[in-house]
């Protein structure tokens, strides 16, 4: 009992301040699908690793990478497609 | 089979003959040749990474290690994807070759992806989104995270459903999955991840949640509960739950002229207590790290830019009263020099306290150089 009453209460908490965040997130500027594909190989590509330039790879590659990337950066298609296409121009 | 070989080793040959010709940059009519070529409808590409470590630890001889870790992907389209990663290393004084990750991908819709084989456990953000030796910014791993071992999964043999929605400026992402599960080691009553032939019918379900308010910033929680104890025996209901929390900050800040990088992650892992001897004890353990890192990449000197500096506090608690009950602390700094954007040169220091039954502590150091090479 001692050890559910501990999660509930953790729980409780987490979710005030998944709150707190939604309204910080709500705030901010653009809505994301609205952003340009620059704007989001920018925001979404650096996080985990250092950004990897556009010539790296070429287009088909792009293609294979950005699948891959989707799924483990948990992308939505429309802003891996629009990041693709971004890479794709600028490689 | 052997039409498959033949094709791809085509088109492996068809891409070599064109990279050895120089091409002129702006033949955008030669590009699209090359590409019709190149492509067809499937697209395949090799990627991965290798490591070669150095090792001197406090007491005993110095080693090298190394390994080699190819990436196999496949589109077949828009929709079917294939992923596979295999682990050739030489550690610990062995060599081993190991199936990382293979999973078929299938996507549903723009917001959902199923996922079905070995995949990188999505509760374990270290191993899932970190680990490559090109990503993480220190040699070692922290101790919890369980890429073989540990008090969290590094993959799952099943299936997963996952996805993002973006909701205005943030983010959520979600992940359900479904897997074999850990089994229960009676001798110590941890538990062994390693599970290639379930002990029960019990599938180990988890579930993962994160969330980006703004793009830079993102917090995930992660649920994970299995039945552990084998079927048809007195330990058969005996299950376990985690609980993850992960906290990941990469900002570009114009005043300090370079990235801070900040990472943590905790997990609190309960195993029930079947009162059986020898398993009777409360058996609660956790584990957790917090990192965090410098690169002054906009400063202007060339040699600066490329340094980056890191430190990491990890620590593992087992149950006081289980047979293997140490608390290890341990404090690491490294100093990292960029070659390429996916390759560097690590230099590590760490310090180790572990602390045994009756409260006595040893203490051990040692230092580790790295490179690594993403590809
Ligand atoms: C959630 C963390 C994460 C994010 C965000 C992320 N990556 Fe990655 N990336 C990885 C990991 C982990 C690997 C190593 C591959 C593996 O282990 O399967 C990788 C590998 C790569 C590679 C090497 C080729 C490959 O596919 O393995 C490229 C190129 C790449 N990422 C580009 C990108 C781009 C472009 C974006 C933005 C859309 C991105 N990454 C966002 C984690 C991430």
């Amino acid at each position: 009992m001692k050890f559910i009453k501990k999660y509930m209460v953790n729980l409780i908490l987490g979710l005030g301040f998944f709150a707190v965040l939604t309204i910080v997130g709500c705030a901010s500027t653009t809505d994301i699908v609205d952003r340009s594909g620059a704007q989001l190989w920018g925001e979404n590509c650096a996080r985990c690793h250092n950004i990897r330039p556009p010539q790296s790879l070429t287009d088909a590659q792009w293609e294979i990478a950005g699948m891959h990337m989707r799924t483990r950066a948990n992308l939505s298609g429309i802003v891996t497609r629009k990041i693709i296409e971004f890479l794709k121009t600028a490689n | 089979m052997k039409n498959i070989r033949f094709i791809l080793f085509s088109i492996i040959t068809l891409i070599f003959c064109f990279a050895s010709q120089s091409l002129p940059q702006d033949n955008t009519d030669l590009k699209s040749q090359i590409q019709k070529f190149q492509s067809g409808s499937h697209q395949f590409m090799v990627t991965g990474y290798a490591l070669t470590n150095f090792i001197k630890p406090q007491n005993e001889p110095s080693q090298f290690e190394t390994g080699f870790n190819p990436i196999f992907l496949y589109k077949a389209n828009d929709r079917l994807f294939f992923e596979a990663e295999i682990e050739l290393e030489i550690e610990d004084g062995e060599q081993n070759i190991t199936l990382e990750y293979a999973q078929i991908l299938y996507t549903l819709n723009d917001y959902l992806i199923f996922g079905a084989g070995k995949f990188l456990n999505p509760a374990n953000y270290f191993i899932e989104r970190l680990h490559p030796a090109w990503i993480n910014k220190l040699p070692t791993m922290p101790m919890f995270v369980g890429h073989h071992g540990g008090m969290l999964a590094g993959q799952h043999l099943g299936f997963q459903l996952r996805g993002g929605t973006p909701i205005k400026g943030s983010k959520i992402e979600y992940v359900f999955f479904m897997s074999m599960g850990p089994t229960l080691d009676l001798d110590d009553g941890f538990i062994d991840f390693k599970n290639y032939e379930d002990n029960n019918n019990n599938k180990g379900i988890g579930l993962k949640f994160g969330f980006l308010p703004i793009p830079e910033l993102a917090i995930g929680y992660a649920f994970e509960n299995a039945t552990v104890g084998e079927e048809n025996t007195q330990f058969e209901n005996v299950s376990a739950t985690t609980h993850v929390v992960d906290f990941s900050y990469a900002k570009d800040i114009r005043g300090l002229k370079g990235t801070i990088d900040l990472k943590a992650q905790v997990v609190w892992l309960n195993i029930d207590n079947p009162n059986i001897a020898p398993l009777t004890f409360e058996n609660n353990s956790n584990g957790g790290y917090a990192q965090i890192a410098f690169r002054p990449g906009n400063v202007d000197n060339d040699f600066f830019k490329n340094l980056e500096f890191v430190y990491r506090y990890d620590w593992t608690d087992k149950p006081d009263n289980a047979p293997e009950n140490e608390l290890m602390k341990r404090s690491t700094i490294g100093i990292n020099y960029w070659l390429s954007s996916s390759s560097l040169f690590k230099f590590a220091y760490e310090n180790k306290d572990i602390v045994v039954p009756g409260g006595s502590t040893t203490n051990e150091h040692r230092f580790i150089g790295q490179i690594a090479f993403g590809f």
